[in-house]
């Protein structure tokens, strides 16, 4: 996890959401965009406008499964460069009009796009195909680029459509391409059975709003009594790693996912740098931990419970990393990567079945 | 000094509502409790409960009805609960009723160790 960590590292921002997603995931979307851009207005109305628009196209326009993790949205920022990523199965008869719809905004001026997006809102011109053509011609209005796309076919009547969408929110000068792109990433998140991915600054507000995601995700996905640990579990690992989170150029950044393991098992997993004396801290605290059969860690519990109980100075939390080995059953694990001689960077897998 | 007024708090994303009354000595903690920083949450509710002990009401009942919560609230929620054990050492009737909803086995794992570790009856109520 370290090693994409790295290689997303000139990303401010990196999110992707693969699969079973629904339209009611789109407040929760929009919630964790206008988290992490604050106080820009205009560059939060922007983002906030193109990510609803593109993330109801791939849900108001995708072919049914054909596979799994056969669905991706993402959206990623380097400074004032994003870019919104989606890839989705369409119909293959539709993929000439597509393509040619897409096109054909190409070689219009902005004067041009404003008559297209007025006749299409009139029902007139290429906007045959439900919302697809309006939306189109506003989002490459609001981004002032029209977006790129390519389409791989997958069998006789399905094709991967993948759309990018890149645009900024000032002019800069920053080298706006992704150290990984939008291949590669797919593959990655693909390969390792990624169902959500964040890369960014974990302040309340985005882990709120992730948890917000994730919690309409979950209840559509699982049954109801697991979807209350996994939840507990998520707000565990995230206030864990905004806590510990040492702080960088980039603000208190960390990444986080969560994916599927080979029998099915949900894996979460957070990564972020930490002082080498919390490292070690924590490293002795989890083994120790680790070596207590159930009943001592239910003691152990019970006493850090007590532990400030008369006195009024702030106590430690102290548990959180106890609710984690209770709900995982033991199966939270953890890897440190020494980065040099004040730093490391933690890796905090958690296990359920 | 004697505690007189009702302390309200509205829920939010991330917080409870919190209504305690001490006229009635009817207590209520619902919603949410997943703050970042739950000692500063619970900090003026734990003030107030001090300051109600001194002269509580003959009952005091606690309900409990949380549907998320974190680490950091709930060693918060034992110290409020823990505070009001105190309550029955001066002969007053104290409990508390723990609301859990149906299938979610978290939050009735956590009444359960409440029962267990403290010695306030605490009832749980599946609803």
């Amino acid at each position: 996890m370290y090693a994409l960590y790295k290689r997303l590292s000139e990303e401010d921002f990196s999110f992707a959401y693969l699969d079973n997603f629904t339209d009611k995931a789109t407040d929760a979307l929009v919630s964790i965009q206008d988290a992490r851009i604050n106080p820009d207005k205009a560059a939060r109305r922007k983002i906030r406008y193109l990510v609803t628009e593109c993330f109801q196209n791939v849900i108001r326009h995708s072919q049914p499964k054909y596979n799994s993790f056969d669905k991706l949205f993402a959206v990623r920022s380097k400074g004032n460069h994003h870019a919104v990523v989606s890839i989705n199965p369409v119909d293959q008869r539709k993929v000439n009009e597509l393509g040619a719809s897409i096109d054909s905004l190409k070689k219009l001026s902005e004067k041009e796009l404003k008559a297209v997006y007025l006749d299409a809102l009139q029902g007139k011109g290429f906007n045959k195909s439900g919302g697809a053509g309006l939306g189109l011609i506003e989002m490459a209005r609001k981004s002032k680029k029209v977006p790129n796309y390519t389409f791989h076919r997958v069998d006789n009547d399905t094709s991967e459509f993948q759309f990018e969408l890149a645009f900024h929110t000032q002019k800069t000068g920053v080298n706006d391409v992704f150290d990984i792109d939008t291949t590669e990433f797919y593959h990655y998140l693909k390969s390792n059975k990624v169902l959500i991915l964040q890369k960014g600054q974990f302040s309340q507000d985005v882990v709120m709003s992730l948890f917000e995601l994730l919690e309409g995700s979950l209840k559509n996905n699982i049954d109801s009594s697991a979807v209350s640990q996994k939840l507990y579990l998520v707000i565990e690992l995230l206030q864990n790693m905004s806590n510990y989170s040492l702080e960088t150029a980039k603000g208190k950044s960390g990444i986080f996912q969560i994916k599927l393991g080979e029998n099915g098992e949900t894996i979460f997993e957070t990564g972020n740098y930490l002082s080498n004396t919390e490292a070690d801290n924590f490293n002795s605290h989890l083994n120790e931990l680790k070596n207590l059969g159930k009943i001592e860690l239910l003691k152990r519990y019970n006493k850090e419970l007590r532990k400030g109980l008369k006195e009024n100075d702030k106590p430690n939390a102290g548990i959180g990393i106890m609710e984690m080995l209770k709900l995982t059953q033991g199966n939270l694990d953890y890897h440190i990567e020494p980065i040099d001689d004040k730093k490391s960077f933690i890796v905090l897998t958690a296990t359920v079945k | 000094m004697m505690v007189k007024e009702n302390l309200i708090y509205e829920g939010t994303r991330s917080t409870p509502q919190v209504e305690l009354n001490p006229e009635t000595g009817k207590f209520r903690i619902e919603g949410r409790s997943i703050p970042e920083n739950a000692f500063e949450f619970y900090k003026p509710v734990m003030e107030w409960l001090i300051e109600y002990n001194k002269t509580p009401n003959v009952e005091t009942h606690l309900e409990i009805y949380l549907e998320y919560i974190n680490s950091g609230s709930l060693k918060q929620l034992f110290r409020i609960i823990y505070v009001l054990e105190d309550a029955l050492e001066m002969g007053n009737e104290s409990y508390v009723t723990w609301f859990y909803r149906k299938g979610d086995e978290l939050m009735l794992q956590k009444g359960l160790e409440f029962q267990q570790f403290l010695d306030i009856p605490i009832q749980l109520k599946e609803i």
